[in-house]
């Protein structure tokens, strides 16, 4: 409440502060950098801690990975100008589709599904990449496509076809929290422009009896059997239910403070499932406690705040609606991740950004965290880009 | 800027604070919920968590052992493997019994039955599949265990049977059943109380001292992974205390192991009871009742087919005769009728009888067991040459309710409260008996087998031994006992067993019980006695032989080609020495393929006697003697 009035008396004092910000040159950016670099130290320790005694160490592997992040972080915020990413939207597209494709056909199995795919020694998941290019790909469309009057179905046919179709792809895998996080994203940037009326209660009418037939036909049976466990997950603690379960108990066996770094039984004696990936988060609440998750909710949610509040300064149009993208595509994984854990949302492969252990995760992450940056420099005006010039 | 796409209408305003107030109810909701988990319920989850980690292991507390009055063990524990079922933490029960049935050679439907038995108990309590795996066996579980979560191998302490641990007197464990826990368990803490599965004593000793032997169980937390598996991370200094199990408490018998070895050796091959006690305080010193079952088989666990043959067995293997065998005394029974006599004034140590082979009453012909006749016989005489036609007379002369006021005067016909096994009374007719059981008179023809100890007359071996060393000590009935004392493990008595007197037979007087202590001693002692082949060198020995017709067999007396149940019980029942005696033994040869009394019966109570002294005599240690003293003062 007090966030959303501190937003409204800046809107009123929007003058001033863009002038502010030119000015003082204290900018956003430090702050998301900042934030960021926080989130990353306690999301690497955590790792350190969970695993500390584990059979694999993932975490000498993830510290490269941040290392290689932050490079991407520099890249991309202080070298590579935003409107390249605007003009080379349709290749970047094109080629997360073809990446797609050789994923379905030849990609590495793991845990029943095709996601990887092997470029020599180093293997990469173009999945989580799809979800920037979501992002820079419905930018672009409004870039492309802006107009005064309310959208309707057929002015927006061209980018729902393109994001059906990477959703499709990525569903293919199958990989239902990364195809449903690229919807998401479109679904949160698409959420900011007006929409025909008839159009939109057409559009949820569709929505409805499209989850309906989803149900039926598309998902799993272990997906279904996870959004059934979602509503009573302590009823089979042994099957389905057993990972939102334990979960559960880690997370509320942190009490107010936590077990104590390292000392975390849950995740340490292995109760806790996938704890490096999908349930890192339980594994945190159950060392830090209600302090350390409240701390680290406040982060993110300081994040996304910064990444919304780059969007409404933002110059254009794409630089707008790509820090949009952004700041849904954090908010939708840590609700999502978080939510999971806590068994307020159906077990869904969605990686918590910058805890759980995963290189291309980490580059995708570092990837938006540095677009933000070269938005809000480009709104600041000192955009100087060396090599590919302005 | 913004104000550009305002005015394109491409950004509705409105959608900033929109987008502000989703970002606040998202981030909101997971506060509530954390706040939930972890304050609100987060002491449950805490507990769970601790459930989830920290397993509760049983100790299973060692067995009280057994001692003799020396001291020597006759009872211990030694470790054994049990193979064990923990249901919380099989995956798959059906692939577990596989693979466990495959390498083990037994039966899943065993296993499955195990499980059904116990079935609606708590998921972390360990089921035991098969007890006393051997060392191969345990080897192999091991080896798959990794494919079989759920099943474990337990370390238990449990009875270490030797060779020579009495059976019947000791007793046997088994599987408590439901209907004994819900009995058992009335009313006691959890830790007290009995689960499915323990083992309980059933018969013997193991049965009555069960509280004492028993033990407390103990505890130990251990933490455990997902996986059910012992684990111990490193640098966790994580401590749970440990409940450790109470050893349950030790009974010092009042038993003799070396006597117990020589009376177990000297009635080898024999069926009935033996059994020896010291006259001057009621104290057992050997037990044995024969056939019997190993308590080993018992603890092995036997077969159905088994169980039939034991139970079919003519000579009862699992019968404790000691306490629960009814027998007729026989001639034994004749030094009652010799004190009632005397007491009575009928009968003094000079009166002399004829014998001419029978007697008739009322057309009744009763023969003596010499055809031929004894000729003139006085007291000393009828007792040593077991005159029937000399006690047919006495008998006859008392009537049925005075000999049975005289076998009560001296503790016949009631329990001696031992309390082992199956106790019985026995039963010593009278009038009034006929009367409540048959609903006729008392006939006078009945008279004369009764007071040759044959007809209705049933003592227990037990109490025929107690009525001789009644007779031996001068009318004192001592309660007969087993447990000396009780010690708990570090050596404190708990408990310490008084010598009680259950009844002084004032009834008769030392005079007489002194006259019949001499004229039994010439059964023994004198050339033409019927015990004489009870004989010890350098001592006395009194005794009495008797041997029970089972049935009237009037052609061939002889006894050859009779079917084993219809031969003769041969009993001997004695003790040494003659005036303050330290031992009684009574022998009842059931069915004896021998002879009887003196032939089958005297012998067995002559070799025990002579072991007794034989361990007194060359080592003659001062502890020893002092006891004697000390036994004599009393």
């Amino acid at each position: 409440m007090a966030l959303a009035k501190v937003f409204v008396s800046q809107k009123k004092n929007e003058a001033d502060q863009i002038a502010g910000s030119l000015k003082s040159g204290s900018s956003k950016a430090t702050a998301i950098l900042i934030t960021t670099l926080v989130l990353l130290s306690i999301g690497l320790g955590n790792l350190y801690a969970i695993t500390a005694y584990g059979q694999a160490n993932y975490f000498s592997g993830q510290f490269e990975h941040a290392l290689l992040g932050l490079i991407v972080v520099a890249v991309i915020g202080y070298w590579i100008p935003v409107r390249i990413w605007k003009n080379y939207s349709f290749p970047m597209f094109a080629g997360m589709v073809l990446l797609l494709v050789l994923v379905d056909a030849i990609g590495h199995t793991t845990m029943g599904a095709q996601r990887w795919i092997g470029f020599g020694p180093i293997r990469f998941q173009p999945s989580e990449l799809a979800k920037i290019v979501t992002a820079i790909y419905v930018a672009t469309f409004f870039d492309h496509n802006a107009q005064s009057t309310p959208y309707t179905f057929v002015d927006l046919a061209k980018v729902i076809a393109g994001i059906g179709a990477l959703f499709g792809l990525i569903f293919a895998q199958p990989d239902l929290g990364t195809a449903g996080v690229c919807v998401l994203i479109a679904f949160g940037q698409i959420a900011f422009v007006r929409i025909d009326r008839k159009n939109l209660i057409t559009g949820i009418f569709f929505g409805i009896s499209a989850a309906i037939s989803a149900w039926f036909f598309l998902l799993h049976d272990y997906q279904k059997r996870r959004i059934l466990t979602l509503f009573n997950p302590e009823h089979d603690r042994s099957g389905s239910g057993y990972n939102a379960f334990q979960s559960i108990v880690a997370i509320g066996s942190g009490q107010y403070s936590g077990k104590g770094f390292l000392k975390g039984s849950q995740a340490q004696l292995q109760f806790l499932p996938e704890r490096q990936t999908d349930f890192i988060f339980a594994a945190f609440a159950e060392e830090h406690g209600f302090i350390g998750c409240a701390a680290v909710l406040i982060l993110f949610c300081t994040l996304i705040y910064l990444a919304l509040d780059v969007a409404r300064h933002a110059r254009n149009t794409f630089s707008q609606f790509l820090a949009i993208g952004i700041a849904a595509f954090y908010l939708i994984e840590v609700a999502i991740n978080c939510g999971m854990v806590m068994g307020l949302v159906p077990v869904v492969g969605v990686p918590l950004p910058f805890f759980s252990n995963g290189g291309s995760a980490m580059l995708t992450n570092c990837f938006a965290i540095g677009l933000l940056v070269s938005i809000d420099r480009e709104t600041r005006g000192n955009n100087k880009p060396s090599l590919l010039g302005s | 800027m913004s104000k550009i796409n305002s005015r394109l209408g491409l950004i509705a305003e409105e959608r900033w604070s929109w987008a502000v107030w989703v970002i606040v109810a998202v981030f909101g909701i997971m506060f509530v919920k954390l706040w939930y988990l972890q304050i609100y319920r987060g002491e449950f989850y805490a507990d769970a968590a601790k459930r989830n980690h920290l397993r509760k292991i049983v100790i299973a507390p060692p067995r009280g052992s057994i001692y003799d009055r020396n001291g020597k063990p006759i009872l211990t524990n030694s470790d054994y493997y049990d193979l064990v079922y923990v249901p919380q933490y099989v995956t798959d029960k059906e692939k577990t019994l596989n693979i466990i049935s495959s390498i083990l050679h037994i039966d899943k439907g065993f296993f499955e039955a195990q499980i059904e038995r116990v079935k609606g108990g708590p998921r972390f309590m360990p089921i035991t599949l098969k007890r006393n795996l051997s060392l191969h066996e345990v080897s192999l579980v091991k080896h798959y265990q990794i494919f079989t979560p759920g099943i474990e191998v337990n370390l238990v302490p449990r009875r270490e049977y030797r060779e020579d641990t009495p059976p019947h007197l000791i007793g046997y464990l088994s599987e408590i059943d439901p209907i004994q826990m819900e009995r058992l368990n009335i009313g006691v803490s959890q830790d007290d109380a009995y689960f499915p599965g323990d083992l309980v004593g059933k018969a013997g000793l193991e049965a009555k001292w069960e509280e004492a032997l028993r033990g407390t169980r103990g505890y130990k937390l251990v933490q455990v992974d997902t996986f059910g598996r012992e684990s111990n991370i490193a640098g966790q200094n994580w401590n749970y205390p440990t409940t450790p199990a109470k050893p349950g408490n030790d009974l010092v018998l009042t038993i003799d192991r070396d006597i117990q070895k020589a009376t177990n050796d000297a009635f080898l091959g024999k069926n009935g009871a033996v059994i020896t006690l010291n006259p001057q305080t009621g104290e057992i010193l050997s037990m044995v009742s024969s056939p019997s079952v190993g308590p080993d088989i018992y603890q092995k666990g036997m077969s159905a087919e088994k169980w039939r043959a034991y139970n079919s067995d003519p000579f009862r293997p699992m019968f404790d005769k000691t306490t629960g065998g009814e027998f007729p005394p026989g001639s034994i029974y004749k030094s009652v009728l010799a004190m009632a006599g005397l007491q009575e004034g009928l009968l003094t140590p000079e009166k002399t009888f004829f014998c001419n082979g029978s007697y008739e009453i009322g057309g009744q012909v009763f023969h003596c067991h010499e055809r031929k006749g004894h000729g003139t016989v006085d007291l000393a005489a009828a007792l040593m040459r077991s005159c029937d036609v000399y006690f047919y007379q006495t008998g006859l002369a008392l009537g049925v309710d005075r000999i049975a006021k005289y076998a009560k005067a001296l503790g016949l016909g009631e329990k001696l409260g031992l309390g082992l096994n199956m106790e019985r009374p026995g039963l010593i007719p009278s009038t009034q008996w006929k009367k409540d059981t048959f609903k006729t008179p008392w006939t006078v023809g009945e008279t004369p087998s009764i007071s040759i100890g044959q007809g209705a007359n049933l003592l227990t071996p037990l109490q025929m031994l107690s009525l001789y060393s009644t007779i031996a000590n001068g009318g004192h009935i001592w309660k007969p006992y087993l447990v000396k004392r009780v010690m708990n493990p570090r050596g404190k008595i708990l408990f310490e067993a008084k010598q009680e007197m259950l009844n002084k037979s004032s009834e008769i007087s030392d005079k007489n019980f002194a006259i019949v202590r001499s004229a039994l001693e010439g059964v023994v002692m004198n050339d033409r006695g019927t015990g004489k082949s009870a004989r010890v060198p350098g001592v006395t020995v009194a005794g009495k032989t008797g041997s029970v017709q089972v049935v009237s067999l009037k052609k061939n007396r002889n006894q050859t080609n009779v079917a084993m149940k219809w031969k003769e019980h041969a009993i001997f029942a004695a003790f040494s020495p003659t005036e303050n005696a330290e031992i009684a033994v009574i022998v009842v040869s059931e069915n004896d393929s021998v002879g009887g009394g003196g032939a089958s019966a005297a012998p067995v109570a002559g070799k025990i006697l002579s072991a007794y002294w034989e361990a007194k005599k060359p080592k003659a240690p001062k502890i020893a003697t002092q006891v004697e003293e000390k036994d004599g003062a009393r």
